[in-house]
């Protein structure tokens, strides 16, 4: 178990090994696909291993080699802040390298002064794991993926392949993953925390473009606020709490007055780098910005990791913050930015951009989730967790599939996609499907988000308002992917193999996931959420009660079901219905295809439906599109008004502390 | 079944098309969708909607230009349908039959089921028209129901796996 | 066994009593107008005619959404009738609609789409509002449970009399009534045809008719659910709520999105929002 473990942890540095130094281009996607499929399978096992074990993965090192381990990765960290400023100082930027500097300053301070130990460094609980198989599973998929993808992508770019590098950094970035989710000595955390941050950056701009540097940088500044928080964070904590075991931490309990309790001010501390990590306002600009990179990297970044490691900081303080004011805030700041990136996203047509708000906007959920911190809302978090990283994994690298035959990434060109790439945009609407309506996990979720936060009406009003916007744009986005004119002649799509096989793999996933959310639950996540919370008498008030695979209940005190949701079988009758009705109807009663009605003004004898007659007898073609509502909710003003409340947010959030 | 053909007559839901006319039988028409004479207690919707409609109304003659429109309106609607050309111009033209820019009547175009005579001719007529449509319609529907049943055991016969084509013509 | 046998009552009579409340809906209606008005059954010729008519389409799939929009609509009401969580009958609720809507946009004419972005914006305006409801319903009865909520020992709308107000006026959004009846246009002629429903003919214009029954149905129960006991009170003010929506349907004339938007915040979800936080800081 642990073997397989270490193996895990291993393999993207051996991918890294390999995609850098086997030059010629097809023996390096070989091995590129090679790697990524040992690591999914070495994924599953450990996955499999925890569940059947009921424990994960734990290695414990002797004090010396953790000493030396210790020393290696504080040297590592050091290096990377080097890096950042040479890169800052390089292209004439100044506020990362100033703030890396800070950084550096902080943690010869906390070398010399603060070192405590920690006998266990890594050590995986559920919810690491959960962020482990994550990464490991979807992580390995984008870059399977990207080896037909990112061939195309240069072939349109031109200039000289530096296609290793691409999966050397990615590679790099699913190792520091792996360490995140496992380590429980927090100065480990931090560091792989900047390797993540590094390696974003330098994949936002690996198109070199200004708009890509640009918006690299932007990632970069934004990244290392958050870490120069998190290393005050941990700077306070292990001086005043004298300990840098993340679990420990977690057992902490804030009681009494927050005001003057410089504890409470490290977690807020902490909350703040989650915060930044995952894209909440005010610190969102960076995951837009993000949207310049290759397709696959929006994916990875988007779904299973950079801001997923953000999302678990915060859930990982969720047991100490819950109950208390900062927990309330906490929640407060989630559903404004669920509500807020909601609101923006109904303004973009640009289908990356509308993927970019509406992941701000379920992360936004998973921390509110996080900040009311019942037993139910603290499952909801994890399991939203799980199904946003599937989803928009998914439907992002769908995307990328319908930008490279399309050319075009903007929601209006896709009109009757169905015919030309019938494939991919059923993933696509499955996707849009499963981000929105029952009986998928997203919207179980949110259900029970809405429930846990009844007695908070400031969260619950953020998050009935966002959650309407979310009908909103995936509504519209939806309605534009399946117009079609006729009974079409679908077209064969000609995407590379490895792209389809992966898009199918994520599509099969996001149906297992929705079908076994109970077995989820309790296999992985009940344990965690009873043990996490067990001295929060909070708590108590609801809790996820799933009896079986398709059965969710919330739990009041008295044991009494509050809701229930039972309908995963109903729901695939439903859609037999759906397809089997009209099959036996077309049998009696044959379907006669008329073009759509122009008033009478039709042109020629299409079928379709494309042209009418125009003023001054000129034929024009119809031309449908979408509201937007650029004018309410697409101005700057709202956007500015959006992110003047959520610094104010924040800064009550650090305020309460002080 | 036979309900349905019974309620084939129950409800004529009209669309109203203004070919070439003075506007003086448009105003008759709408007037009979009034109060007063109050269409709708033979079920009767202006839906305006060729795609809902059953009773096509034509008002004036037609000339070159609105025969094109007539015409698509006409096949945008789903049988069972009927026209009814009200006035003289619908009927025949009128006094604008020998212009230059004129067809004809309605009929020249459409197959007009029940003609209503008169410049301009008097709601009461219009809603007996529009009444003696829905007996066509009831009629109509008879026929295509015969002639599906009759299409989709042509085609059973011919391949057994059933009826998805039928109707190509 | 019970609910076996409720199921199959639900199903095939809340459709009839749907009819016969929307027919009354049209002779009420010309009532007003000093008009006799079409019998009572109307709607049932109407749909019964439609089922009779050609199929026409404008392209293969648009009859499965409808009958997506259909069946969940049924489900919704039979998640009602089976007393399940009212939250999850909400949702169930929005996918009937989001079902239309797709069914409405996946056909390229200007009318329908058109139809389709403006019940969208009506999914916003009274989406939130019904979720408030079903809040304030936990907040005074401490469930989500339908059967819990019905059985709730006292009148709900004591309790919650704005967000009762709030949900008739979300209602007539719901129903496709003056002034909101923008969506779909009930009578003809105007800038949108038949908005929302343009491009659907015969048979998927009959099941739409008939999903609306079955909505008509759920709504008079989720306004009954206010005066719970006794049920037969609750229905009867249901009706009289359903009454004052026709006599608005008459009176009034069509407004425009914006100011549905902006007439929504304020007299729906901010009066409703007030009537949550009352119950939150009594309780």
């Amino acid at each position: 178990m642990n073997l397989l473990f270490c193996l895990l942890i291993l393999l993207p540095a051996a991918g890294l090994t390999l995609s850098l130094v086997i030059r010629d281009p097809r023996a390096r996607n070989a091995a590129v696909i090679a790697v990524s499929a040992l690591i999914l399978a070495a994924g599953c096992a450990v996955g499999a291993g925890a569940i059947v074990n009921q424990a994960g993965p734990s290695i414990a090192f002797s004090h010396k080699t953790a000493h030396i381990l210790s020393g290696c990765i504080t040297g590592a960290d050091v290096l990377l802040l080097f890096f950042v400023m040479w890169c800052g100082v390089r292209k004439r930027r100044y506020t990362s390298p100033f703030l890396a500097g800070g950084q550096f300053v902080l943690l010869l301070f906390f070398e010399i002064y603060a070192r405590p130990e920690t006998d266990l460094p890594l050590f995986v609980d559920q919810l690491s794991l959960v962020l482990l198989l994550l990464a490991a599973v979807i992580g390995p998929l984008i870059l399977i993926f990207s080896a037909g993808y990112m061939h195309v992508h240069e072939a349109h770019k031109g200039g000289k392949s530096r296609q290793n590098v691409f999966y050397g950094i990615i590679f790099a970035f699913l190792f520091a993953m792996f360490l995140l989710a496992a380590s429980d000595n927090i100065c480990w955390l931090y560091t792989f925390w900047e390797i993540t941050t590094v390696c974003s950056f330098l994949l936002i701009q690996f198109d070199k473009t200004e708009e890509s540097v640009r918006n690299a940088f932007r990632t970069l500044d934004l990244n290392m606020l958050g870490g120069f928080c998190f290393i005050s964070g941990i700077i306070l904590l292990s001086l005043f709490c004298n300990t840098v075991s993340l679990h420990d931490i977690c057992k902490l309990r804030l009681a009494g007055s927050l005001s003057g309790n410089f504890i409470a001010l490290g977690i807020v501390l902490l909350c703040i780098a989650g915060f930044t990590k995952a894209a909440m306002f005010p610190f969102h600009n960076w995951l837009l910005g993000a949207m310049v990179a290759p397709t696959p990297v929006s994916a990875l970044l988007h779904s299973s990791t950079m801001v997923k490691a953000g999302v678990y900081l915060v859930i990982r303080l969720c047991p100490v913050i819950s109950g208390t004011t900062l927990g309330s805030i906490v929640a407060a700041a989630g559903g404004f930015t669920f509500m807020a990136a909601s609101v923006l996203a109904v303004s973009q047509s640009n289908a990356k951009k509308v993927l970019a708000y509406s992941t701000i906007a379920n992360l936004g959920l998973i921390i509110c989730c996080a900040g009311i911190g019942t037993k139910a809302a603290l499952g909801a978090a994890i399991l939203l967790m799980i199904f946003h990283a599937v989803s928009k994994g998914m439907l992002f690298l769908a995307v990328g599939t319908i930008e490279q035959t399309i050319g075009s990434r903007n929601i209006e060109d896709m009109q009757g996609l169905l015919k030309k790439m019938p494939f991919t945009t059923a993933v696509t609407a499955v996707g849009i499907i499963s981000m929105l309506l029952p009986p998928f996990g997203v919207l179980l979720t949110k259900w029970i988000a809405i429930e846990a936060a009844v007695w908070s009406p400031l969260v619950l009003m953020f998050i009935i308002l966002g959650s309407a916007f979310t009908i909103v744009f995936w509504a519209k986005w939806i309605g534009i992917i399946s117009t079609m004119s006729y009974k079409p002649r679908y077209e064969r799509e000609n995407t590379l193999p490895c792209m389809r096989t992966v898009l199918s793999a994520l599509l099969g996933l996001v149906l297992l996931c929705s079908c076994f959310i109970g077995f989820i639950y309790k296999a992985v996540l009940e344990s965690y959420v009873e043990g996490a919370m067990l001295f929060n008498s909070y708590s108590e008030s609801l809790r996820l009660d799933i009896n079986d695979m398709s059965v969710i209940r919330l739990s009041g005190i008295t044991g009494d079901t509050v809701g229930g949701f039972a309908v995963m079988a109903v729901f695939l009758l439903i859609f037999i219905l759906m397809l089997f009705i009209p099959w036996m109807v077309s049998k009696t009663k044959s379907e006669i295809i008329r073009p759509p009605y122009f008033g009478g003004e039709l042109y020629g004898n299409d079928i379709r439906g494309i042209d009418f007659m125009g003023p001054k007898d000129k034929v024009e073609q119809v031309i449908v599109r979408n509201y937007y509502f650029r004018g309410v909710f697409g101005s700057d003003t709202l956007a500015r008004l959006f992110l003047s409340v959520s610094i104010g947010i924040i800064l009550i959030m650090v305020g309460v502390t002080l | 079944m036979k309900l349905i053909q019974k309620a084939a007559g129950k409800s004529p839901w009209i669309i109203h098309y203004d070919c070439n006319s003075c506007n003086g039988c448009d105003i008759e028409i709408l007037a009979s969708l009034t109060p007063i004479y109050d269409a709708e207690r033979f079920g009767v919707v202006n839906v305006g909607n060729p795609k809902h409609a059953d009773i096509l109304i034509v008002s004036g003659s037609v000339n070159y230009r609105s025969r094109r429109v007539l015409e698509n309106i006409w096949r945008e609607m789903p049988g069972p349908k009927v026209v009814i050309a009200v006035g003289a111009c619908a009927c025949t033209g009128g006094i604008f039959s020998d212009c230059y820019n004129i067809i004809g009547g309605v009929d020249k175009v459409l197959p007009v089921d029940i003609y209503v005579p008169g410049c301009a001719p008097k709601p009461e007529a219009i809603l007996d028209a529009v009444v003696r449509a829905t007996e066509k319609l009831v009629h109509k529907r008879e026929e295509l129901a015969a002639r599906q049943a009759e299409h989709v055991a042509k085609l059973r016969a011919k391949d057994p796996k059933g009826g998805r084509n039928a109707e190509k013509q | 066994m019970i609910n076996i046998i409720t199921i199959i009552i639900t199903v095939l009579f809340a459709p009839l009593a749907g009819a016969v409340i929307t027919g009354v809906d049209r002779r009420i209606t010309a009532r007003f107008q000093s008009r006799i008005g079409p019998p009572v059954l109307q709607p049932i010729y109407d749909v019964l005619k439609l089922l009779g008519k050609e199929r026409v389409a404008v392209n293969a799939m648009q009859i499965i959404y409808v009958i997506g929009s259909l069946v969940f609509a049924i489900l919704s009401l039979l998640l009602f009738v089976l007393r399940s969580d009212y939250l999850i009958l909400v949702f169930v609720l929005a996918f009937s609609t989001v079902s239309l809507i797709v069914g409405a946009t996946s056909v390229r004419s200007p009318y329908s789409k058109i139809g389709a972005q403006r019940e969208i914006i009506q999914i916003l305006a009274y989406e939130p509002v019904i979720i408030l409801m079903v809040v304030g319903m936990y907040l005074v009865t401490g469930s989500f449970n339908i059967g819990s909520i019905a059985e709730h020992e006292g009148c709900l709308f004591a309790q919650l009399p704005l967000v009762f107000v709030a949900f008739c006026y979300v209602l007539t959004i719901k129903l496709r009534k003056s002034p909101f009846d923008y969506s779909t246009s009930h009578h003809g002629h105007q800038e949108l045809i038949k908005g929302l429903t343009t491009e659907f003919s015969g048979l998927q214009l009959a099941l739409i008719e008939i999903t609306h029954w079955y909505e008509a149905v759920l709504f008079i129960g989720m306004l009954s659910l206010f005066f719970a006991h006794p049920l037969w009170l609750g229905i009867l003010i249901a009706l009289g709520v359903y009454f004052c929506e026709i006599i608005l349907d008459n009176v009034c004339a069509r407004t425009t999105w914006q100011w549905m938007l902006r007439f929504t915040v304020v007299l729906g979800f901010s009066l409703a929002m007030t009537n949550i936080i009352w119950l939150y800081l009594k309780y």
